[in-house]
């Protein structure tokens, strides 16, 4: 009898400890989840010419991100930002952006990524005249990749490439995509920008990453004193049939729980 | 006899760090308030920002005062897990922090 009881509270117990830790894994996984970005593309091969596969007005087909394209025209060094905080081989950074004007597109402005640049060197003028660019095509980066709580920045320093952002310094027509420089390589101090790779995660918000964190540790603690209180029980099992300390211990529970000392008695 | 006495002190210190972390829980928990006002209600970024970050590891720590609190004294589960739960409702933990600081100081002179 006591021992049916006293197997169907552990019972219960567990029960509930799984529902404690599938909960805290599930909300840890889920605030983990939220602080990743996952990117995987899969361009077609081969360099396109730009206009074939990005027009003006529209949205860079989403199976041409990462693409290679090829295009003409020249850059308008009169327009040109900094996106900062651009790690590259371990070295921090920054993008050096210019708009490009392609030839056949009516004035619409590419932002073109020309190179890396190490924090603190001057920005090289972009080269004059006619220009054959080949270069990765890139969609505007996503809002959410933004770090929350940074301040505005400096004129000419941009956090992120975004068409609406840039539209804004630069007038409109623009493109939405945007091309990163491969071929001619930048000369020095730029440095040619890495190739994109095609499977990309990234953790980009430290907080849903430490709630994350946090969540798996409560469910770790839930574990921890679960195995604490079998091992309690058992001591205590232990000392009644010893015939120590018996009753001396048992104080009256507020709670109107039992307690299991009591069961087995 | 000595025991006795040593088994108390150990609870008054652990009684001690529960409070700490009582207090350090429930202040953390206002300030855990006031950053969400500030920061989805005014949109504005203050230096509470770093609070939702770190509150969470508080908690954590407040946590295991309770779980060491209540092996000590023998509390039966419900009770330990209610009073971690006065842990995240603001103004709880002080409450909880007084009433279990009275009830074990009158266990101790008591026993």
């Amino acid at each position: 009898m006591s021992g049916q009881l006293l197997t169907s509270r552990w019972a219960v117990r567990f029960l509930v400890l799984l529902v404690v830790v599938s909960a805290c894994a599930w909300l840890g996984w889920w605030q983990w989840d939220r602080a990743r970005v996952e990117i995987v593309r899969s361009p077609p091969e081969g360099v396109a010419p730009l206009l074939d596969v990005h027009r003006p007005g529209q949205v860079v087909p989403e199976e041409q991100i990462g693409r290679r394209v090829i295009v003409k025209g020249s850059f308008d060094s009169a327009r040109e930002v900094t996106v900062v905080d651009r790690q590259q081989a371990g070295r921090l950074g920054v993008w050096v952006v210019t708009a490009f004007l392609p030839s056949g597109s009516n004035g619409a402005a590419l932002p073109v990524v020309r190179g890396w640049l190490p924090q603190g060197e001057a920005i090289p003028a972009a080269p004059d005249g006619q220009q054959r660019i080949v270069g990765w095509l890139e969609s505007t980066e996503p809002d959410a990749l933004r770090e929350r709580g940074r301040g505005p920045l400096p004129t000419g320093q941009v956090e992120l490439i975004s068409s609406a952002e840039l539209l804004s310094l630069w007038q409109p027509p623009l493109f939405q995509g945007f091309v990163i420089q491969q071929l001619p390589e930048p000369e020095p101090p730029l440095v040619g920008v890495e190739s994109p790779a095609l499977s990309v995660t990234a953790v980009v918000n430290w907080q849903n990453a430490a709630y994350g964190v946090q969540w798996w540790l409560f469910g770790i603690f839930a574990i921890f004193w679960f195995v604490r209180m079998i091992r309690v029980d058992r001591e205590d099992q232990a000392a009644m049939v010893d015939g120590s300390n018996k009753v001396s211990l048992d104080t009256p529970d507020a709670t109107g729980e039992i307690d299991t000392r009591e069961v087995g008695e | 006899m000595t025991e006795g006495a040593s088994q108390d002190k150990a609870v008054e210190s652990a009684l001690m760090r529960f409070r700490i972390m009582a207090w350090t829980t429930g202040i953390g928990l206002l300030l855990l308030c006031l950053n969400m006002y500030l920061r989805y209600v005014q949109d504005v970024t203050t230096v509470l920002d770093v609070v939702p970050r770190i509150h969470g590891f508080v908690y954590m720590l407040y946590l295991v005062t309770v779980f060491d609190l209540s092996f000590r004294l023998k509390w039966p589960l419900s009770k330990g897990v209610l009073v971690c739960l006065a842990g995240t409702i603001p103004f709880l933990s002080f409450v909880a922090e007084h009433r279990i600081a009275r009830e074990t100081h009158a266990d101790l002179t008591a026993s």
